[in-house]
């Protein structure tokens, strides 16, 4: 074992993440390695250390009950976001057709909104009925990008666990403690 | 999880509100802790820790792991990341702008140097003197090492939480720990380690 992986166990070790047979070979390398049973030592120490000062949450008021409550008072989601979750998890062609319909309604409806009441443009700007489409497709892309946003959000939160990432060489450590000893 | 905090959650998906209290009770210190700490007092810590809460009981019916503090950490994980994208908290250091919007930069949103308000808050010597040290952590050094001495999470859920490799969670608190040995070493001999 060289110190590069002994750092590595090392800090497998104080998580309890490292395996009888490594942590054999481990305690192998350290009993002869001052530069690793620093390491060890330091690690154990700097994170007792602050784990010792730990701020007690006097600050914190949250109860169970201010929790309940304010879930309670907390609106539901809109039907903007009901409809973009159902979609995302059932994209059905039906669901695709009636927002495509949807979309072309709103947007037929903004154009002759616009026409109604559109005052004549104001020399190089653009015309009313341009400004109001703009502001229609404007709040349509932000409901979907917000909504796209919560639902990855979402689906972060409660993703299975994925198997563990494998072992490859840990090339970030560099054995800084080296040059120190 | 031990067997009383799965008893705890068990009751409270039975209906038992005392029982959330009772989880809310156990999991505060590490928890607050860590949100205080990633934050270093720019939001208010509470208002995440009920967030964090809220959503853990929404999400509860999707909950079937095995960490239950792991899945709250990765909670307020996400979270710190949204508040501080949607307020736009913290300038990016590299362009002086207020950053991307993609997911991977929210550590340049976070602040990533020097003592905020939490530390001129904080105590006395050797707890403003940690304060400082982390604040001077990178944020994504900073919160595996919160991770490790506030929660005990393991290193792989820690890796989960950053969506990174084991390797480069295992390097981040390597760095961590060198620097914060570094910051905290007059402290760190007077509380009985060695130096040498
Ligand atoms: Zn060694």
């Amino acid at each position: 074992m060289n110190c590069e992986r002994a750092v590595r166990d090392i800090l497998l070790e104080s998580s309890g993440e490292l395996d009888r047979e490594r942590r054999a070979r481990l305690r192998a390398h350290v009993a002869g390695c001052a530069a690793c049973r620093k390491y060890r030592a330091e690690l154990m120490g700097i994170t007792d250390l602050v784990h010792s000062e730990s701020a007690p949450p006097a600050a914190s008021r949250v109860t169970a009950d201010t929790i309940l409550t304010s879930l309670a008072l907390r609106p539901r989601r809109s039907r903007w976001q009901r409809w973009w979750s159902d979609w995302l998890a059932h994209p059905a062609p039906a669901a695709a057709a009636a927002a495509v319909a949807a979309f072309l309604a709103g947007f037929a409806a903004a154009v002759v909104l616009a026409g109604l009441r559109a005052p004549p443009a104001a020399p190089g700007r653009p015309a009313a009925g341009v400004m109001v489409m703009d502001d229609w497709l404007d709040v349509q892309l932000d409901l979907l990008n917000d909504d796209a946003a919560a639902v990855a959000h979402d689906l972060d939160q409660t993703s299975e666990p994925s198997e563990p990432p494998a072992e490859e060489p840990l090339v970030e450590i560099d054995l800084q403690i080296h040059a120190e000893a | 999880m031990d067997a009383q905090e799965r008893a705890w959650l068990d009751e409270y998906r039975r209906g038992d509100r005392e029982a959330l209290g009772k989880l809310v009770e156990h999991y505060r210190r590490p928890l607050y802790s860590f949100i205080l700490k990633m934050t270093e007092g720019r939001v208010d810590a509470d208002e995440i820790f009920q967030e964090v809460w809220i959503r853990a009981i929404r999400k509860l019916d999707a909950f079937r792991e095995e960490n239950f503090l792991g899945w709250l950490f990765r909670i307020a994980h996400n979270l710190i990341i949204d508040v501080a994208r949607r307020r736009k908290l913290f300038v990016d250091p590299e362009t002086g702008t207020h950053g991307s919007q993609s997911r991977s930069s929210w550590v340049h949103r976070l602040p990533a140097s020097g003592p905020g308000p939490a530390t001129h808050a904080a105590g006395h010597d050797l707890g403003r003197k940690i304060q400082e040290a982390l604040a001077r952590l990178p944020p994504e050094q900073r919160e595996v090492f919160l991770l490790r001495t506030e929660g005990e999470v393991p290193f792989k859920e820690i890796a989960k939480i950053q969506g990174v490799t084991l390797n480069t969670a295992l390097a981040r608190m390597h760095y961590a720990v060198l620097k914060m040995r570094e910051a905290l070493r007059d402290e760190y001999r007077a509380f009985g380690g060695r130096s040498t």
